[in-house]
């Protein structure tokens, strides 16, 4: 969430089937990924290329952040 | 008649009870008359966002820093695009109050029907931000549902309600409200949490509560068993009228560790009516470690003259029943000047003219007030405190004036065998040169908020920065472990009067860092002491040690909570 919530691009998330604002506590919340499943991380935007990156190391790291 | 609820903090009181009607908390919000925003939505955003920074400010002192996380995660909430966008569609363009209201009763509504308990009682959350942002959009109109502060502070009380808020519940004033009684709630909504880490007793989910009680009704409760005893308040009953309520013991005289360890306390008082009510409370005869003197000053039309400060002093140290007392000279500049005073318009008033600064640039009013503190130390033993100082050159300065005034005196050895003179160390400079300070100093006092505000070059007002405002950065734990050392090697007395020293990790810190003497406000001892009896000296060494070493403020945190949860 903070780590998305730096960059001007539009950030999403898609997780069975449903497409979630990462910037969005409130939607992050409500789709409450838990760890081990699968998520689509889709980047648009400027600064598409840094977001994408470094949002997709924290990803594969851990959903940790995501709470 | 008698009810039961879920205790979700321990404790038992007594009291009148004080009935909080139509609170944010409330599922239903009645819709205001006002329907368009006269602020934007953003702008809404940041005012209940520096609302929520400032109950999250005091959380941290009345409640420990893992509960004043609550508000960070509905500051959050607040700034959520997908709330904004939600009361923007539903407005059809700018969003009104009832728009907010709508939009997050319509998320909430979804957070209610999910699985997960976590998430699910996020919903209360969602439905006091979308409230908050409603009465910042209208302009404060919605926050006449809220009880206001001054409702909430006044008289003997046992809070009843439906639920509330955790603003609601940091700005309660536990010197008069005793418990709290919930008719919805559970044990872990935000609350119960708050309510267990500020002491307060309280019970959750009685049935039919607020169908059985009203104002003044008197109540008695025990929330070990749960159990709620009410008895009507009759207008003309005199029988209950001279019933002595007894007090929690929230007041404490010494501060012992379970291992017999003991550090000494001494309190911060802002005025004679503060000192009066903590001897009234039985804490009478303990030093008093700041004494502010600008009540003296600030209503103040004209500078007040050395006579009628004498009788102020005198007083004071006659309320303070054997007590040493502490005299801070004025602090002034910043953010508060009395009105007589006039200060040039400063570009940086934090980084100006202030405190000590003050003084040495107004001999007058800095000499008429050392003039009554030696008059006052001719009857009575006492502290000179210097606020701010910088460099030796102010200390010295200071001392100087003062051995003028004393010189004036036929009762010098008196004089000089009554008062000591210390400094407040609030600068990194201060602490830095600490050393060289004890020298010459009878005792030094760390006033935390600053020495933290300017460590951290963070004002905590200023909720874009307040999140570096880190009063146990590792930064300033070291800058309190020089004091510390340079008191140790020289025989200079350390304190620390600033808040961190009554607030639950700071306690622990300081005493762990070989502070021996904490002072706080009156109402802090109680928790401070009962904090104290669970920990050992030993153990609080090696948090502090190891505290030393860390990288940051969560670290320093989450091993305080650590050894907390452990005892």
């Amino acid at each position: 969430m903070k780590a998305a919530g730096k960059f001007k691009s539009k950030i999403q998330l898609e997780y069975r089937g449903r497409k979630v604002n990462a910037k969005s506590t409130i939607d992050m919340m409500m789709c409450a990924a838990s760890q081990g499943e699968a998520i689509t991380l889709r980047v648009e935007g400027e600064d598409e290329d840094a977001a994408m990156s470094e949002l997709a190391a924290m990803l594969e790291g851990s959903t940790e952040e995501v709470r | 008649m008698i009810l039961k609820g879920v205790p979700s903090s321990p404790g038992k009181a007594e009291g009148r009870i004080r009935v909080l009607e139509d609170n944010a908390a409330a599922p239903h919000f009645p819709a205001g008359p006002l329907t368009f925003a006269t602020i934007s939505w953003d702008e809404a955003v940041v005012a209940v966002k520096t609302e929520l920074m400032k109950d999250m400010q005091k959380a941290m002192v009345v409640a420990g820093a893992d509960a004043s996380a609550i508000f960070q995660a509905q500051m959050m909430i607040a700034e959520d695009p997908m709330l904004k966008e939600l009361a923007g569609e539903i407005a059809g363009g700018e969003p009104g109050p009832d728009d907010a209201l709508k939009a997050a009763e319509n998320i909430a509504g979804r957070f209610d029907a999910m699985e997960d308990e976590y998430i699910k009682a996020r919903a209360a959350d969602i439905r006091q931000v979308g409230a908050l942002i409603a009465g910042a959009l209208g302009g404060g109109r919605h926050r006449n549902t809220e009880a206001s502060e001054e409702d909430l502070a006044t008289g003997n009380h046992i809070l009843a309600a439906m639920d509330i808020t955790p603003s609601q519940t940091v700005r309660l004033d536990t010197d008069s409200i005793l418990g709290i009684l919930l008719e919805g709630g559970t044990v872990n909504s935000h609350a119960s949490i708050l309510a267990r880490a500020m002491g307060i007793p309280c019970i959750v989910g009685i049935k039919h509560l607020l169908n059985s009680c009203k104002d003044g009704d008197f109540c008695r409760m025990d929330a070990t068993s749960g159990e709620v005893v009410l008895e009507e308040a009759k207008p003309i009953d005199h029988s209950l009228k001279g019933k002595d309520i007894p007090q929690r013991a929230k007041y404490a005289r010494r501060l012992i560790m379970k291992d017999g360890h003991q550090v000494g306390l001494a309190l911060n008082i802002g005025n004679p009516a503060e000192l009066e009510k903590a001897a009234s409370a039985g804490l009478s005869g303990l030093d008093v470690g700041l004494m502010r003197t600008e009540f003296i000053f600030m209503g103040a039309g004209k500078m007040p003259d050395a006579e009628s400060q004498r009788e102020v002093y005198i007083s004071i140290a006659g309320l303070a029943g054997g007590g040493r007392v502490r005299f801070r000279t004025l602090d002034i500049g910043g953010d508060k000047k009395p009105p007589f005073v006039e200060i040039p318009r400063e570009e940086n008033p934090y980084l100006g003219v202030r405190s000590i600064r003050h003084s040495l640039r107004n001999q007058l009013l800095f000499k008429a007030q050392l003039e009554a503190l030696v008059q006052t130390a001719c009857d009575f033993p006492l502290d000179i405190m210097l606020p701010m100082v910088t460099v030796p050159e102010e200390l010295r300065a200071a001392r100087r004036m003062l051995d003028e005034v004393i010189g004036g005196y036929t009762e010098k050895s008196i004089i000089r065998g009554n008062l000591r003179v210390g400094i407040m160390l609030e600068t990194p400079a201060a602490c830095l040169m600490a050393d060289v300070f004890s020298r010459e100093c009878d005792f030094m006092s760390i006033g935390t908020n600053d020495l933290v505000q300017y460590t951290m070059a963070a004002d905590r007002g200023n909720p874009d920065v307040a999140g570096l405002y880190q009063q146990a950065s590792p930064a300033v734990l070291r800058l309190i472990r020089i004091c510390v050392e340079a008191g140790l090697a020289s025989g200079c007395e350390i304190s620390v009067c600033g808040e961190l020293a009554g607030s639950i990790e700071g306690a622990v810190l300081l005493a762990g860092l070989g502070v021996t003497k904490l002072s706080m406000a009156p109402a802090r001892t109680g928790v401070i002491a009962e904090l104290m009896e669970k920990v050992t000296f030993e153990g609080v060494q090696d948090v502090a040690e190891r505290a030393l070493k860390m990288t940051t403020q969560e670290e320093v945190m989450s091993s305080v909570a650590d050894i907390l949860s452990r005892t």
